[in-house]
This record gives C-alpha cells, structure tokens and sequence, in this order.
C-alpha cells in the first residue's frame, strides 16, 4: 500500500482563481517593453473619422462620426449645416465618385480623414 | 447615435457691386453656346473668377461642361463633373459667378426671357448667395456684342433669384475689351 500512494496521479496545479498564472521577473523594465510593443503591434481601429462636406472653398462642415455612419447619415446632416433646402437634387462625391446612401464611412475613409464634396447636377430647361 | 458633432464653416454671402466680364471670354461662351443654338439644342455655361478690391468681381475663366440637351432642356452629364469642375476652380483660387443658358426663343416682348422653374432650382453650380445667371434668347444665335442687352440677368439673394431691371444690368454687368483691367491703387 505504501508503494501504490506513492505513484498516485497527481493534479495538475490550477490557476489561481481570476487569472493566469504568473511567474516572478527581475526585469520589469523589459516586461513593460515587450507589453508597449505588442499593443503597438496591433492595428488601432479609430473611434470616430472626421468627414469635411464642402460646396465651395469657404463654406464646409466638418463633420466628426463613427466608422459604421452611412452616407445618408452624413448628407443629412451636410444638408442642415450647409442650409440646402432641396436635398433630393444633391449628391455627395468622394475621390471622384458619386457615392450611394447606404456605403459606410468605413470603406471611404482613409487615415481617419475624408473631404466630400456636396454637388448637383446643374440643368436648365425652357 | 452615428454622427458625434458638427462644425460649420459658412462665409456671409457676397453681394458684388459689378461684375467684369473679358470680352475675349463672353465670345468664348458665346460660340459654346451658339453650337448647339444651331443645332436647335439649348446649352448652358459658366463663368468664374475673383472677388476684387471694390466689392466687385472680375470674371478670369469660363467653364464649358460636357452636357446632354435637347430644344428645351439642357444638363451637364453627372454629378462628378460637377465636383470636378468646383475642384479645379478651388485650385485656381477662382470662384463661380454666373451661369448662362440659352432658351429657344425671345420670352416677352418687353421683358426677354425668364427663368422657368428649372432654371430658378437647377442653373447654379453652388447654393451661394451673390452669384449670377443670364439667360441668353433665341439659343444664342444673335450677337454677344449686345450683351447684357436682349439677355436677362438674375441675381440670387436670400435663395431666391431676383431680375436684375435694365438700367441695373447696364451698371452692375460690365464687358470690357481690355485684356488687363486696372483697379485704381486707391481703391485698396
């Protein structure tokens, strides 16, 4: 019997309750580093991106949403700021292209920036 | 909720004493225009240029879009052209002052033609205030030399086009032959 205690399975060492083990460093100065450079590591998605709707060179709003806004969102709100009172007949360019109501900001922006421009389609009819 | 803030940047309209229109340019526009007259087609243009020293505006340049037309409609062919041309313009330091437009025939014997209700919400490149739109008779098939006179002119104001009366036109819409225009250094 004694013989047979001694080769029982032991239990593996659990965690302690709330978290991973941890063992003891000396160089915390390096700990931190190595933490400071893995979290730079990761791509920062940014919080909000700053939309500028212009009509002409001096009169714009500047615009600041989340990622998930959508074009409509923000031609509504450029409507009110830049005082159109026929949005319907407006349209919202950005990089050359006339954008569509339910496009996100996400996809348009780059580098947490994006100037669009509010046009019409100028006509005249007898 | 999406949009977090907004921040508008709006500059007081401008109200332009005169306007200054390059001969050399308005032949320029005219023959634009006059190109589709001939072919029964209306046809619009613009005109753009600068603020200058004594409240009034100094046309530089003139904008001829590519545009889809019939007798009695014209429009320029999308709304990228649009951004286009008030990109270019923005680069160029210069801004839209006036739309011209023909129309097929003379309007009313005393007072020329008039803005339909097209004209009144489309001939603008901009929302602006303070900028200007001609409407040019009989598709432009008669002599810019007479110009402003046979053509109406409207001012928008408060978002509404105002008719400019004649003796009005004649002071505030200029065509000059000079190349150069001097502004008098006491005027700065």
């Amino acid at each position: 019997m004694e013989q047979l205690r001694e080769h029982e399975p032991q239990p593996e060492a659990r965690p302690p309750a709330g978290g991973l083990p941890t063992q003891a460093v000396h160089d915390v100065a390096a700990l931190a580093g190595d933490a400071a450079a893995r979290a730079a590591a990761i791509p920062a998605v940014p919080a909000t991106v700053t939309v500028t709707v212009k009509t002409t060179g001096t009169t714009a709003t500047r615009i600041v949403a989340t990622p998930d806004t959508t074009v409509a969102e923000v031609m509504a709100q450029a409507c009110r700021d830049l005082r159109i009172r026929d949005p319907e007949r407006w349209a919202l360019v950005a990089n050359g292209e006339v954008t569509v109501e339910g496009w996100v900001l996400r996809g348009l922006v780059q580098d947490g920036e994006l100037t669009m421009r509010l046009v019409k389609r100028p006509e005249a009819g007898a | 909720m999406p949009i977090v803030c907004a921040d508008v940047r709006l500059v007081a309209a401008p109200r332009y004493g005169r306007l200054y229109i390059p001969l050399g340019t308005l032949v320029t526009v005219w023959e634009f225009l006059r190109l589709n007259g001939s072919r029964g087609r209306e046809q619009i243009a613009f005109l753009a240029g600068r603020a200058v020293v004594d409240g009034s505006a100094q046309v530089t340049s003139c904008v001829l879009p590519v545009t889809s037309a019939n007798g009695g409609y014209v429009a320029l062919t999308s709304y990228a052209q649009t951004a286009l041309i008030l990109d270019t313009l923005e680069a160029r330091q210069e801004t839209f002052l006036m739309a011209l437009h023909t129309h097929p025939d003379g309007g009313d014997e005393r007072s020329g033609p008039s803005h339909s209700a097209i004209d009144d919400h489309g001939v603008a490149l901009t929302p602006d205030d303070g900028i200007f739109s001609a409407v040019i008779p009989h598709y432009a098939l008669g002599s810019p030399f007479r110009f402003p006179d046979g053509s109406t002119i409207y001012e928008r104001v408060d978002g509404a086009w105002r008719r400019l009366e004649t003796d009005e036109v004649d002071e505030r819409v200029v065509v000059h032959g000079d190349t150069l225009r001097m502004v008098p250094a006491r005027a700065r």
